[in-house]
């Protein structure tokens, strides 16, 4: 007897459901790959997934008895290694390639790729977060008709905005403290130095850390809030629409999420009428040639900056972002969250105009590797 | 008709299920805990504790409802991952009772992060075991 219409359409429901439920398994590579188990892999390419959040490639190796294994190499994102001249046609199914990896710490013949020679000697190496070198002569600072700046691109031009320069949130009076590009400290014992943490947060902070940033939000593929949205790899743009009076933040990684700031003279919410949302509800200002935002209303489901440093819905920010000069934007947040930290604090970084060019679509759970696993 | 409602809440729930659990990143006692404490394996009852970290104090309520028990202290060791708890409360026979808590916070990074433990009421020593929900 044949499913009846409705308990074929629970089936396929949840069918659905199985098959996604994965994909939402995106990683930390700091906890997935120990960098201190490097390995060199000689093999036959087998398969190129050209995808975010990860580029990966199948690698069949085989030993001294003719053995053939099947490894998986992963990569960063696509944004990251076109800069450094990868592209979808980098590599080829049947290529012969020696790869120079960070070995998985589950012992899976999986790693986490830092160079790819090819058969002709070329190497095409790891993503790089060194900003480039900025080429030509500087230009003025764009700016609209009625003289503010432009914190976008130009008219009849292109371009966004990336190389973040810190990694993470450190308070300004700290001083300059070691960490990685995502975040994690190089030495454990600086974490009470990155901002005024009440003992808990500390305690969490140091928990995140710890455990390699294993369980960071961003890695379930959801949205970098607050200033974490100013440090992420892959950029964002800045959409002024002065006739709506109106800002969007627009990231580049994440699955096309924004943030909106009202510059509309709208009264600031109290935090109690407000939903708490990943961006908040900001309202924004210009003093001079810096806009000045001002955001309530977070909720507490995501990091607000690379680290892993916790935040509760008390969180306040104040931003100010200026374009110093063409190439250059600064941006500066004071976080006043009571719920974590002992008093407000400051922090501040600057990022690199990315000419000619679009953030490109970025969809978090495509072709996830972790999905194939 | 009866089949075609049945079939859209059957829909509705596996959608409902098909979206992650949102995280709570915050204080990491902030929540509903379900669990249950007990003397034996099959001497369990079950309980519920709501807490919420109010930038300064844990606040907490066990059992929030008709017969719900304010936590008189409620402690987080972010050192050791410990929690200490204490509420006044009633015995089934309605007298007076105090209750103790101390446990341990486990898996801290996840949405279910778990708390087990002792759990002293009045006289009687028991374990216990709460998961975040």
């Amino acid at each position: 007897m044949g499913m009846s219409n409705a308990r074929r359409s629970l089936a396929l429901a949840w069918g659905l459901w199985a098959a996604a439920a994965p994909v939402c398994a995106h990683h930390s590579i700091a906890a997935h790959y120990d960098a201190r188990k490097p390995v060199t892999l000689k093999g036959t390419v087998s398969e190129f997934e050209w995808a975010n959040p990860h580029v990966y490639f199948g690698l069949d190796v085989a030993d001294a008895g003719g053995r053939i294994a099947h490894w998986t190499v992963e990569f960063a994102s696509k944004p990251e290694l076109r800069r450094n001249g990868w592209t979808q046609n980098s590599l080829r199914v049947g290529d012969v390639v020696t790869v120079e990896a960070s070995a998985a710490r589950d012992g899976a013949k999986e790693a986490y790729g830092k160079s790819v020679l090819l058969a002709g000697g070329k190497r095409l190496t790891e993503a790089s977060n060194a900003r480039p070198a900025v080429r030509g002569a500087t230009r003025p600072v764009p700016r609209w008709p009625d003289g503010h700046v432009r914190l976008g691109a130009a008219p009849g031009e292109t371009g966004y905005w990336a190389y973040p320069s810190a990694a993470s949130l450190v308070e300004a009076s700290a001083g300059a403290i070691r960490m990685s590009s995502d975040g994690l400290l190089t030495n454990l014992a600086d974490a009470g130095k990155v901002a005024p943490f009440q003992p808990w947060a500390q305690g969490l902070y140091e928990y995140r850390q710890r455990t390699l940033l294993k369980d960071d939000p961003m890695a379930s593929c959801l949205p970098p809030g607050g200033p974490r949205q100013f440090q992420v790899p892959y950029g964002l743009q800045i959409l002024e629409q002065p006739e709506r009076r109106r800002v969007l933040v627009m990231s580049g990684g994440g699955d096309r999420n924004w943030r909106l700031i009202n510059l509309d003279g709208r009264p600031m919410p109290k935090v109690e009428d407000e939903t708490p949302t990943y961006f908040g509800f900001a309202v924004g200002q210009w003093e001079g040639d810096t806009l000045v935002i001002h955001s309530i209303g977070f909720n507490e489901r995501f990091w607000f900056s690379n680290g892993g440093l916790p935040h509760t819905e008390s969180l306040q920010l104040t931003e100010r972002i200026s374009r110093p000069d063409f190439n250059t934007l600064r941006y500066e947040v004071t976080v006043d969250d009571p719920g974590a930290y002992t008093r407000p604090w400051s922090s501040g970084w600057t990022l690199q105009w990315v000419p000619n060019q679009e953030i490109e679509e970025y969809f978090c759970d495509d072709s996830n590797i972790d999905a194939e696993r | 008709m009866r089949g075609k409602a049945l079939l859209s809440v059957g829909l509705l729930g596996i959608l409902m299920m098909a979206a992650p659990a949102p995280a709570q990143e915050g204080h990491p006692l902030t929540g509903s805990w379900h669990g249950d404490w007990g003397t034996s394996a099959t001497q369990r009852t079950p309980v519920l504790i709501y807490m919420k970290w109010n930038s300064k104090d844990v606040e907490g309520t066990i059992n929030p409802g008709p017969h719900a028990i304010p936590l008189k202290v409620a402690t987080l060791d972010a050192t050791h991952w410990t929690v200490h708890f204490e509420a006044d409360g009633k015995d089934a026979s309605g007298n007076p009772v105090h209750i103790v808590i101390d446990g341990k916070l486990d898996d801290i990074g996840s949405y279910h992060r778990t708390i087990t433990g002792t759990w002293l009421q009045g006289s009687t020593k028991a374990d216990f075991k709460i998961t975040r929900d």
